[in-house]
């Protein structure tokens, strides 16, 4: 009888022991959870912040200046490098320019910076509005009204260029007038020019207005492979346009493709958009309104056709949708100004892709 | 006495000879100096490096002893401007087919685009003398070509 109470004793503490050691040495599921989100808590924020720094890349902002018309209206100003939701956005008044996920809106008329901000890099821009309505945009004095509406980001361009020695930059007189400029103060390094003025789609693809060469005419694809570059900037279309149905610009797009890349099948092409036109004509805003549609149907032309996009258009335009009065030359055509705003494009965008930046 | 004559007329045939030795080589023509007195005829010009007077021009600056190559750098004015001395016989032959070649592309840019410019190319003058060749494209290409002429002479 001893035994067995003694056996039953023995069985009524030992769980209790067990209980005792199980408490110290292993906690319940609430504490242990507890515990474990007191030792995780700060590991989680060390390592957001660690995979926020370890980020690589670069901050870019299209432009170093924006005037935004009208209120309401949105610019989105971000590039890249990095993924949008890692970069602080700010502005320095909100009550003109709100400035989040790298868009601009225009809130009220006045001025005031905005910047991109990730870790040690800072990248500001300054922005406006002009008007609270159309109508009372169309107040405002010609010079406001005719000046561009973005500015390029700063480059030093008087630093030595490298980045299009082996590049071709191809065109029509638009082009030409870019080439008087840069021969004149070699702003893009030891670039090739292949212009000419009065070429179109339609003429090379018909052959019967080409290219000129090291002193002969060629087709452009031979021209291209002649100079053995590894990349062309391509702008063309402004003569076709206004003469032809967009199908048509469009399929002659595509039989010059495969021309230059039967010839230089490594070659990377690069589409530019083309410029608006500067014109007292009212017929002016219906051509460009001609070309802004061209130009987008040429960007998706671009991406499906893996060619590279750099839009031009975005930096050559006023408040009207025609070619800034200080750019123009003419009513087609750009002055050194307008050219000089184009280099300063090429070498920034040049910049942005050794970034690992896409042109598109 | 004969002694003395035939030394004298020795040393006057000698000193003819080297007269006709000095005759024989004419002074180099400085071309950047001729480019220069075109200054006032001529608008804002630009000239091309090596690179981009092979590449756009065909011109091969081993083709030349010297040159002024001079384009128009304010639109699509036509003025443009070659002086050069060509190293030998071949190389002129080459440097005026590129010239040749050039009035056409221009003819041909300007007809329809620029037709005043047109003009102005249709009047273009390709000289060459010895070794030296001149392309002119100008409003005032008559007084251009009378200074390269003049020079040349």
């Amino acid at each position: 009888m001893k035994k067995i109470l003694s056996c039953f004793m023995v069985l009524l503490v030992l769980p209790g022991l067990w209980g005792c050691a199980s408490q110290s040495t292993e906690p319940t599921v609430h504490e242990e959870t507890k515990a474990s989100e007191v030792q995780t808590e700060p590991m989680i924020e060390e390592t957001e912040a660690a995979a926020k720094i370890a980020l690589e890349g670069k901050l870019f902002l299209k432009a170093s200046s924006v005037a935004l018309s009208i209120v309401g209206e949105t610019d989105d100003i971000y590039l890249g490098t990095l993924p949008r939701e890692a970069v602080t956005w700010e502005s320095d008044d909100e009550t003109v320019v709100t400035f989040d996920n790298g868009v601009l809106q225009a809130v009220g008329v006045g001025n005031t910076t905005v910047r991109a901000i990730y870790g040690d890099q800072t990248v500001e821009c300054a922005a406006s509005c002009l008007a609270r309505t159309e109508e009372e945009l169309l107040t405002l004095d010609k010079e406001i009204l005719q000046s561009p509406k973005r500015l390029p980001p700063e480059v030093d361009m008087d630093a030595p260029c490298e980045d299009f020695t082996e590049s071709a930059i191809i065109g029509d007189s638009i082009t030409y007038f870019l080439f008087q400029w840069e021969s004149k103060y070699d702003y893009l390094g030891e670039v090739t020019f292949l212009c000419r003025g009065g070429v179109s789609l339609n003429g090379f693809v018909l052959r019967s207005k080409n290219i000129y060469y090291r002193g002969k005419e060629v087709n452009l694809e031979d021209g291209i492979a002649q100079s053995g570059v590894k990349r062309i900037y391509v702008m063309l279309g402004q003569n076709d346009i206004s003469s032809k149905a967009r199908v048509k610009v469009m399929d002659n797009w595509v039989i010059l493709l495969e021309r230059i890349r039967e010839k230089s099948p490594d070659v990377e092409i690069c589409i530019q958009s083309c410029i608006p036109q500067l014109s007292e004509e009212t017929r002016t805003n219906e051509k460009n309104e001609t070309i802004f549609a061209y130009n987008e149907t040429l960007r998706q032309f671009a991406k499906e056709n893996n060619c590279k996009f750099l839009d031009l258009e975005y930096y050559i335009r006023d408040h009207q949708g025609k070619m800034p009065y200080i750019y123009s030359q003419g009513d087609y055509h750009m002055n050194e100004a307008g050219c000089y705003a184009w280099m300063k494009i090429l070498r920034y965008y040049a910049q942005y892709e050794k970034q690992g930046g896409i042109l598109s | 006495m004969k002694k003395l004559f035939v030394l004298i007329l020795s040393a006057a045939l000698l000193l003819s000879f080297a007269a006709c030795g000095a005759k024989e080589e004419a002074a180099p023509v400085d071309l950047n100096a001729l480019y220069e007195s075109y200054a006032p005829n001529l608008p804002d010009m630009f000239q091309p490096d090596a690179d981009t007077m092979m590449n756009f021009l065909g011109i091969d600056t081993a083709d030349c002893a010297q040159h002024v190559v001079a384009i128009c750098g304010d639109g699509m004015r036509a003025d443009e401007v070659w002086l050069i001395e060509a190293k030998d016989e071949a190389a002129l032959e080459r440097l005026k087919e590129l010239a040749q070649t050039r009035i056409v592309a221009k003819e041909d840019e300007t007809i329809s685009y620029a037709p005043d410019q047109y003009a102005i190319v249709q009047k273009a003058e390709l000289i060459t003398s010895g070794k030296y060749l001149a392309l002119l494209i100008s409003p005032d290409v008559d007084a251009l070509k009378a200074g390269f002429e003049e020079v040349i002479q």
